[in-house]
């Protein structure tokens, strides 16, 4: 702990080594100085008044029945260049385009990779997130991740640094979108030197998207739905949020059925037929005749539509062996392998603890590393060695020596920093970083994406179930960039 | 449209309604008892309480029961003895109380989940309306608030409800999903002013203007009456103008019309059962021999009541849960077909 909270070691977004404001802060920091004390409450003030009176929200499970609390959003937004994120977007679109030919050559190819040795077939044998049921299950484009999350961290030395990929059901694209439209109306003044780019056209680049992975079959007008478990789930806003913006049926599971390998919506008007969805229930709750037999949140019969190809489901089946943490140390040879290219964002320094030497060396080392399983995400699980007692550090070093494969340790990441406002004043905080990558016809990443900072002084986890907030992002372009996202 | 979503749809328009109504109903008893003997105040207040139908109230589980207070003759507001203060607190129970179903933050919340369900289908500011409505009503100084200032508290209420209909007018797009809104809004005012009618009947005799006045005060027709009918203090007036005015459009008639003109949009055969007993409803009112209705008016006012609540129950069944009786294989499946 000593050792972490020594102020060099941490890279400052905004402030550069010798305290001077970076260029591109320059003008959100003269901002932020003008202000009064009262006028940073009023605008908290306005800003929780507006995020309550949308019901702009998230939910907490546990405590009494899951609590409904408003989204923190951080007044003090995050600023990434024209330059910086022009490369960003090269190595998003790299990374996310490999992933795809990854999921793609396990699933209907010829699994090449593991036949040229290059990610281990033990490995994704025994990944919990590799489904069979996907085996030979085809996707339009081979877009498997047609949308995917991809976590980055800038280190101590401020070199971005991808922590994790998600590739299964990746949320929190609505309140990047939402974040944006509050700062427009609470700091208007703010936005008016720079040429911030628009992140409001995600529901169209989203159905586009998934659009151009329907059935060859169902001609040019597919029937496109939005699949949630229902209003009670953590994410439900979101999901009326994007079906909203695209403008298409938002369907529960007992609002379909599948007949003959067809799936249909009940309307008013009898069944209609549908031909992609974009679901956001866990591959397990999918279908109950071949995952979870219980699940009431599924479609019995979903998983043999797709076989037959009369559906399209985005994300696809299985893409947990995609982002299983083992896995994603892999990631960098899979770009050079597919690609043929150099990643172009490194990933952090990882240590596979079923290899006898890394885990030797770990396990010297733990009270140093975080340690992670390797398929869980929200947070969930993970230890930080500096950070934790004695106690945790032997269950830990037990839980790894029981079950090897599913333990990941990584060195801590000291997340960059940057203020936030902390009741009477800005302090900083640390940040991480969640673009999101569509696939499809062509590869995009929304400019900017979800910054999450954790609001506790010193603490690195940023999850919002955790004590985590959130800061718009602002991706400057140069004019004619800001053109363009205006006009596509 | 999602069969689901059109029956939200249609209890988030009876919800609505039903709070909107209970408010205005309240409100015009309250006024009424004002300056009334307490005894008289009582009855009006249990007539209410009948016309709401929450003589046996529904009260929610673990929720302090309400039935007790809220029967024909409550033993709390007979032997109490501010009695003036206890017609206060039952008005404040239809109001304020999460725990009776019916009453008007009951029916605000229903309507309220019932759009959450929707937020999809629905304009952002008809969702933030009711949204800052509600959480009004469950803030935790709600109840003292209209206890202390009931008809201002009313007023607001009325006023909220007022404005969510003017969103719904002026932003929902005339599709399936408005249609079933319109639906479910007209079908519960039909019942409630049918209720209305029945409770308040036999109270006006003809002498009193009070009587008469809180009667369509309650359904906001005063004003509307006193121009078709010149004040006439005659029951049999003030029934003919609730139930079967062509312009009132809280008169039953009125509302079965705009019913029946939704149902017959949404429909894609040409009689189907909601429609026709929709029809039949319709035409025997219209048609009807007032003198011969109004002589048999306790009858005929609950045969119009099954009626209307027989054609939610068909507007379900044809709608809602009609997607068993399709066959898959059929040409009931068309690909790109709008919704």
């Amino acid at each position: 702990m000593a050792a972490m909270s020594g102020a060099a070691s941490f890279f400052d977004e905004a402030v550069d080594e010798q305290g001077r404001t970076r260029a591109h802060y320059r003008p959100v920091q003269e901002w932020f100085d003008r202000l009064t004390l009262e006028q940073v409450r009023a605008l908290e003030e306005q800003r929780n008044e507006s995020f309550r009176r949308q019901g702009i929200t998230f939910t907490v499970y546990g405590g009494d029945e899951g609590t409904e609390r408003t989204w923190p959003m951080d007044l003090f937004p995050r600023v990434i260049d024209a330059e910086e994120w022009a490369m960003l977007e090269r190595g998003l679109i790299q990374r996310v385009t490999a992933l795809n030919r990854f999921l793609d050559d396990i699933y209907t190819g010829e699994q090449a990779i593991l036949h040229d040795g290059i990610v281990p077939r033990r490995l994704i044998t025994s990944c919990t997130g590799f489904e069979r049921e996907a085996m030979n299950v085809a996707v339009p484009l081979g877009a498997r991740c047609l949308v995917a999350g991809i976590d980055l961290v800038r280190d101590a030395d401020g070199a971005y640094r991808v922590l994790e990929d998600n590739l299964r059901s990746p949320s929190g694209i609505s309140y990047v979108i939402e974040n944006r439209a509050a700062m427009t109306k609470l700091l208007p003044a703010a936005f008016a030197d720079l040429a911030v780019r628009s992140v409001d056209h995600y529901g169209r680049s989203l159905l586009r998207a998934l659009r151009s992975i329907a059935p060859p079959a169902c001609g040019d007008d597919p029937t496109v739905v939005v699949l949630t478990p229902g209003i009670f789930n953590s994410a439900y806003f979101e999901h009326a949020f994007l079906a909203r913006s695209m403008g298409v049926e938002l369907v529960e599971g007992r609002d379909l059925v599948v007949d003959d390998h067809v799936v249909a919506m009940r309307t008013t008007r009898g069944l209609e037929r549908v031909d992609v969805i974009y679901r956001r229930i866990d591959d397990h709750f999918l279908d109950p005749v071949v995952f979870n037999p219980t699940s009431t949140l599924g479609v019995p019969g979903l998983m043999a539509a797709a076989r037959a190809g009369t559906v399209s489901l985005a994300n696809s089946v299985g893409n947990g062996v995609g982002d299983d943490k083992a896995v994603y140390a892999y990631v960098p040879d899979m770009i050079r392998y597919y690609l043929g290219e150099a990643p172009i964002i490194p990933n952090a320094d990882t240590y596979l603890l079923w290899e006898d030497d890394q885990r030797a060396e770990v396990l010297e080392r733990l009270d140093q590393l975080v340690v992670k399983p390797v398929a869980e995400s929200g947070g969930y699980g993970i230890v930080i060695g500096p950070k934790a007692t004695d106690a945790e550090l032997a269950e830990a070093r037990d839980k790894i020596l029981d079950d090897p494969r599913n333990w990941i340790a990584q060195e801590v990441v000291n997340l960059s920093r940057l203020p936030a406002w902390a009741g009477d004043h800005f302090a900083p905080r640390h940040i991480d970083l969640r673009p999101f990558v569509l696939s499809g016809e062509q590869t995009e990443v929304i400019p900017g994406g979800l910054t999450r900072v954790a609001l506790r002084e010193g603490s690195l986890i940023v999850n919002s179930s955790q004590g985590g907030g959130s800061k718009d992002t602002w991706v400057l372009g140069s004019p004619d960039q800001s053109n363009q996202a205006s006009q596509s | 449209m999602l069969a689901r979503h059109a029956e939200d749809m249609f209890w988030a328009g009876r919800y609505l309604e039903r709070a909107e109504d209970t408010a205005r109903m309240v409100r015009a008893t309250l006024l009424s008892t004002v300056a009334e003997p307490p005894a008289q105040a009582i009855d009006r207040m249990q007539n209410l309480i009948r016309t709401l139908r929450l003589e046996v109230a529904t009260p929610i589980e673990d929720v302090e029961s309400l039935a007790e207070d809220l029967t024909p003759s409550p033993p709390m507001l007979r032997s109490a003895a501010g009695l003036g203060i206890d017609v206060q607190a039952a008005a404040t129970r239809l109001v304020a109380s999460s725990g009776l179903a019916g009453s008007v933050v009951f029916c605000i919340g229903r309507a309220r989940e019932n759009f959450r369900s929707l937020r999809d289908q629905i304009p952002s500011e008809l969702w933030e309306q009711i949204n800052q409505f509600y959480l009004r009503l469950r803030q935790a100084d709600f109840a003292a608030t209209l206890e202390h200032d009931p008809f201002q508290t009313l007023d607001f209420i009325q006023v909220s409800c007022q404005t969510l209909n003017g969103v719904i007018e002026t932003s929902m797009a005339r599709g399936q999903g408005y249609r079933f809104l319109v639906l479910g809004q007209n079908l519960e005012r039909a019942l409630m002013t049918c209720r209305l009618v029945q409770s308040r009947y036999p109270e006006m005799d003809g002498s009193s203007y009070d009587e008469m006045a809180l009667t369509l005060r309650s359904v906001s027709a005063l004003e509307a009456y006193q121009r078709a009918y010149q004040s006439s203090p005659l029951a049999a007036d003030v029934a003919r103008f609730l139930l079967l005015d062509d312009s009132f459009p809280r008169s039953v008639l009125y509302c079965l019309r705009l019913s029946e003109s939704q149902v017959e949009a949404l429909a894609q055969d040409a009689k189907p059962p909601p429609l026709r007993r929709l029809g039949q409803l319709r035409s025997g009112l219209e048609y009807a021999d007032f003198t011969i209705l109004v002589a048999d008016l306790p009858n005929q006012l609950a045969m119009l009541e099954s009626g209307v609540r027989e054609t939610a129950e068909l507007v379900g069944d044809y709608f809602f849960r009609n997607a068993e009786v399709f066959d898959l294989h059929s040409q009931a499946i068309s690909p790109g077909a709008s919704t």
